[in-house]
């Protein structure tokens, strides 16, 4: 086994620099005068270790283990530690050695250390990623907001996930901004100069999905040993519910971050029906004998873009469909959005002779390939359908004003952001009659049809189009719902995440 | 070959034809419906042929066809498309292949939708090639055997379908059933399967006898079900669930299933990452289920949190009610020895797989721990499956310090209970449970248990004998072990106070089961006819 005597008298000066200050972290983190852990001998650091452990505490392993590491350990090596001290073992000769079976001893990793009782926010996937799917939007409205008037230190994970970091310059840039003309795919941030970042006894809120199940095995000890509050978002329960629409290995990730869920306080779902998805899941756990976290509803907030005249005059001329009345369907291309039933319906309509154009605007699909089949189909028999894989936002946001009615048929919506877009720029929706697409729909503006039925939908979509005074009606109570600004969602966002008040 | 294909097909669609209620009057409906249909001898029109079979379009089977599909193009639902996929390739189809028919046949001539029929009759995974019997079998109860009847193993699922079966099959009529090699199609089980799938092996953790096991089962006959309570008393993989979540989705069966746990959606961390898949694709079955009854209260609740998720999706999915598990394992003639200390040490025993859920690691440390304290006791093992090797590992080093561990992988009916004759008491702290197989049988032996303190597992607390603590509290088990270990008067109590189980028989089990699963069926219970008694003799 390795002393810790040999370690810090043996290694390079770089690796004996860096152990220090780990240790030196340590203690400040606990609170505890360090100078002669620090500074001091081997022996003075095996005491300091059996002081801090001496009461065997999980949590306390887990944090030792983190520090002197630099590199979270998952459940199994904290179990493995608070075994080890509880049959008798010195705590510091535990430590050492479960810290050898981690891997950490012989690497060459020589990061620094440093733990914080702040507000961190979880945003790897978002800063990452320069992508632009609807919940690294979400993502960037908060974050973008509560930099500016909150205290709190955005982080990401290592590559190994094995430990928090901040963010880098491009990095930051992409949490909380545009993504517009950023082409690197991933990021590369130099990860030896940034410290790893412990939470002990801070607040950590993670607004993303995290389905990673690397992330989630690491954060699942994370949440249950840094003594920290932790807060989550809850988009949906999808790959559980409708594994069926989503690609293979997502329900694997998705459970290992339900998994780590159990640990969480609170999870912010983002409409009623995503949180009643989340409570579902949370009774289930009486069976592990865990409580899991609370669940409160924070509805999202809906962006509008100010159109210009000009995008409106555009937009016709760029979707290249004449002038035809355009029903429109707002979404990637999967199962789970029900497009076959759109473009059964559209058939029905046009087969009696109803005139209009259908718009499908959303990239990004999967499993699309009937979707795509049926609608090269329609266009060969000249049928007006043209589906717009990438729309900047100014031809979206010019299609929805332009647009006579928009469809949006789920089987399934967390929260149904195309609905509530739609209704912003005051085009009525045809939408389905259950969940999350319901809540939209109380509020005006909507067109409630059994998604799984064509001759409805159908129904629904000729209503809007045939019969202007319905359609005005609709538009008028579309334009005359409550607006909800992205400024009050961040803010009840933090105010039931962090401050832990849950919202009325 | 073409022309018997074209006879065989001809007489699958009057069978079809049959089951969709068609008569007399439905045939002069259908040869005076207009619209997108044309008349059957257009479909002898040469272009047909360039991608399908012409030579197989007789005009029995043309005017069929269009019989059918005018017959379905009158329905609202989508369950005539099912059977007409279904009973002409022999295979139970996926809802986007029943879609895409219903749709043609909605919006395309007929002429379109048989070809495209033909052309999918041609697809990998109908049964058209081989040739395959296929039988339509309506208003029976069809239950789910697969793996029971093909595997050795015997855990708890294989445990109640061999329990359940003999009941069943000598009080009711059934057709028990397994899945093609391909995961495509029901069929009937061969004679060996038959008895495996009834029939409890002689060991309690051990393998069958393989010798009269036939592994080819390409010649049985293919069962699509219409009408009929479908049972699946076991958890389908991953691609037999796929099919039977649409064939409860879209056709006339009632689906019942035995609900065991959900364990991989609030446990993913302690099974493996196949087995969320597996269980993932499970749970679109029981969205689509009419009935789920669940192995104990615990179990039920797990469902029924599932269910409440489901109004997101415009779903009411099953109803869900507990039929618990019987508690069995009745001490034969073993002899119990007169008083523990006539044994070298008392024994702590410990049935159940090595695996992370069963929690093994920390009994192992309370152990240790009171080993260190001197106090004398053996520790036994009984696990089918073993396959934690931190676990094994800790085993390896404790044995090797010469703590008293025994670990059996294979061990008879009969030497099992000799052990449990033998032990002071069992210990059963697992993290999550259905159900807890192991508790129902120690406490039948009469002999105490600690075990957890929530699920599943506090449920056997009412008995008696049980002593339910905090799995994961290191304290709490070794206080309590050392109690049990060291304080023969609380032993003693623990044992007065087990009470006989009120269920404790298979055939208990069974006959509330089948209650329970015919309870909203419109089938009459035992309808005997000769279809439904194929292969169950």
């Amino acid at each position: 086994m390795t002393k810790l005597s040999q370690l810090l008298a043996g290694g390079s000066e770089s690796r004996v620099r860096a152990l220090r200050q780990r240790i030196g972290a340590l203690a400040d983190g606990l609170g505890i005068e360090s100078a002669e852990a620090v500074s001091g001998s081997a022996l003075s650091c095996e005491s300091f270790l059996d002081g801090v452990l001496g009461a065997n505490d999980k949590s306390r392993c887990w944090l030792v283990l983190s520090v002197l590491g630099a590199r979270f350990p998952v459940h199994a090596d904290v179990e493995r530690l608070h075994r080890a001290i509880y049959v008798g073992c010195r705590p510091a000769e535990a430590v050492l050695s479960t810290l050898d079976h981690i891997g950490v001893i012989d690497s060459d990793n020589l990061r620094r250390v440093e733990v914080s009782s702040g507000v961190l926010v979880d945003v790897d996937h978002t800063a990452r990623y320069p992508l632009s799917t609807g919940i690294q939007r979400v993502v960037r409205e908060v974050v973008r907001r509560w930099t500016e008037v909150k205290d709190v230190t955005l982080v990401a994970w290592t590559f190994g996930f094995d430990g928090l970091r901040r963010l880098d310059a491009i990095e930051a840039n992409r949490a909380v901004g545009d993504v517009e003309g950023d082409t690197l795919s991933l990021s590369r941030c130099d990860e030896g100069e940034r410290p790893v970042i412990v939470p002990w006894h801070g607040r950590i809120i993670v607004p993303e999905l995290f389905s990673e199940v690397a992330r989630a095995t690491a954060s699942r000890a994370v949440f249950e040993f840094s003594q920290s509050q932790v807060g989550m978002v809850g988009f949906d329960c999808v790959p559980m519910t409708m594994s069926e629409t989503t690609g293979e290995g997502m329900p694997v990730g998705f459970m290992h971050m339900l998994a780590a869920a159990r640990y969480v306080h609170r999870v912010a779902a983002i409409s009623d029906a995503a949180a009643s998805e989340f409570r579902g899941w949370r009774s289930m756990l009486s069976s592990t004998g865990l409580l899991g976290p609370d669940v409160a509803s924070v509805p999202l907030a809906v962006s509008t873009y100010n159109s210009t005249q000009n995008d409106v005059d555009h937009a016709r001329g760029e979707l290249g469909l004449g002038q035809l009345p355009i029903v429109l369907a707002v979404g990637s291309h999967e199962p789970r959005k029900n497009h076959m039933v759109v473009l059964h319906a559209a058939e029905l309509l046009w087969r009696d002779g109803v005139r209009f154009a259908l718009a499908f605007i959303g990239g990004h699909s999967w499993k699309a390939d009937a979707f795509l089949r049926r609608v090269r189909e329609l266009s060969q028999q000249g049928l007006p359908v043209i589906v717009v894989e990438r729309a900047p936002e100014p031809l979206l946001w010019a299609a929805y004003r332009i647009a006579t009615v928009s469809v949006s048929v789920s089987l399934q919506e967390g929260y149904g952001l195309p609905v509530a877009e739609s209704l912003a720029c005051g085009t009525p929706v045809v939408t389905s009659n259950f969940g999350a697409m319901v809540e939209q729909a109380v509020m005006g503006g909507c067109i409630q049809v059994d998604p799984r039925s064509p001759d409805a939908v159908a129904r629904g979509i000729r209503s809007v189009l045939t019969d202007p005074s319905l359609r005005s009606k609709l538009s008028n109570e579309a334009l005359r719902r409550p607006s909800r600004s992205w400024d009050q969602y961040a803010e009840e966002l933090w105010t039931y995440l962090v401050d832990g008040v849950p919202p009325d | 070959m073409s022309s018997n294909l074209s006879v065989q097909l001809t007489s699958r669609l009057s069978v079809i034809l049959s089951n969709l209620g068609y008569n007399h009057f439905d045939r002069k409906e259908a040869s005076r419906s207009t619209g997108n249909t044309e008349s059957p001898s257009s479909l002898n029109n040469p272009q047909v042929g360039t991608t399908t079979r012409p030579d197989l379009l007789s005009d029995d089977l043309a005017t069929n066809l269009v019989a059918a599909i005018n017959l379905i193009r009158r329905q609202a639902d989508e369950s005539g498309a099912w059977l007409l996929l279904a009973g002409l390739g022999g295979c139970l189809p996926l809802k986007e292949d029943v879609q895409e028919l219903r749709y043609r046949i909605e919006m395309k001539g007929d002429l379109d939708v048989v070809e495209w029929i033909l052309t999918w009759l041609f697809s990998e995974q109908t049964a058209i090639r081989q040739n395959q019997e296929i039988k339509v079998v309506s208003g029976a109860v069809i239950v789910d055997v697969d793996h029971s009847a093909q595997s050795a193993l015997h855990t708890g699922v294989q445990r109640v379908v061999r329990g359940t079966l003999p009941t069943w099959c000598a009080k009711h009529t059934i057709i028990p059933v397994a899945w093609d090699d391909q995961a495509n199609s029901y069929r009937q089980l061969k004679p060996a399967e038959f008895r495996r799938a009834t029939q409890m092996p002689h060991s309690s953790t051990g393998t069958l006898d393989e010798a009269d096991y036939d592994v080819d089962s390409g010649n049985c006959v293919r069962i699509i079900p219409w009408n009929t309570t479908l049972i699946c008393l076991e958890v389908p993989n991953k691609n037999s669930s796929e099919r039977i979540a649409d064939l409860a989705e879209l056709s006339t069966n009632r689906v019942v299933l035995v609900g065991y746990d959900c364990i991989p959606v609030t446990s993913a961390d302690l099974v493996t990452d196949a087995d969320i898949v597996k269980f993932a694709s499970y749970l679109r079955v029981v969205k689509h289920a009419d009935s789920i009854l669940a192995i104990s209260e615990a179990a039920a609740g797990d469902f029924r949190g599932f269910v409440s998720t489901l109004s997101t999706q415009g779903l009411k999915g099953p109803t869900v009610s507990v039929c618990t598990l019987p508690s069995v394992g009745t001490p034969s003639e073993i002899e119990r020895p007169e008083s523990l200390e006539s044994l070298e040490s008392p024994i702590i025993l410990s049935v159940g797989s090595i695996e992370p859920r069963k929690n093994h690691g920390r009994v192992l440390v309370a152990c240790e721990r009171l080993w260190s304290e001197d106090i004398k006791f053996k520790l036994i093992f009984v696990a089918g499956s073993a396959w934690d090797q931190d676990v094994l590992a800790v085993i390896e080093r404790l044995r090797s310090q010469g703590r008293p561990i025994e670990l059996y992988r294979e061990i008879s009916e009969e030497d099992l209970a000799v052990l449990y004759c033998r032990a002071s008491f069992s210990v059963f702290l697992s993290l999550h449970e259905g159900y807890g197989l192991p508790i129902s049988e120690s406490l039948a032996y009469g002999v105490p248990v600690v075990t957890s303190d929530y699920g599943a597992m506090k449920e056997f607390q009412s008995r008696g004998g049980v002593v339910c603590i905090d799995p994961r509290n290191l304290d709490e088990c070794v206080q309590n072990l050392r109690l049990l270990l060291c304080s023969q008067t609380t032993l003693d109590g623990l044992r007065d106070a087990i009470a006989p189980s009120s269920r404790n028989s298979w055939e208990n089990y069974a006959d509330e089961l089948w209650t329970l699963c015919l309870r909203e069926s419109q089938v009459s219970l035992d309808y005997g006819t000769d279809s439904a008694s194929t292969g169950s003799r």
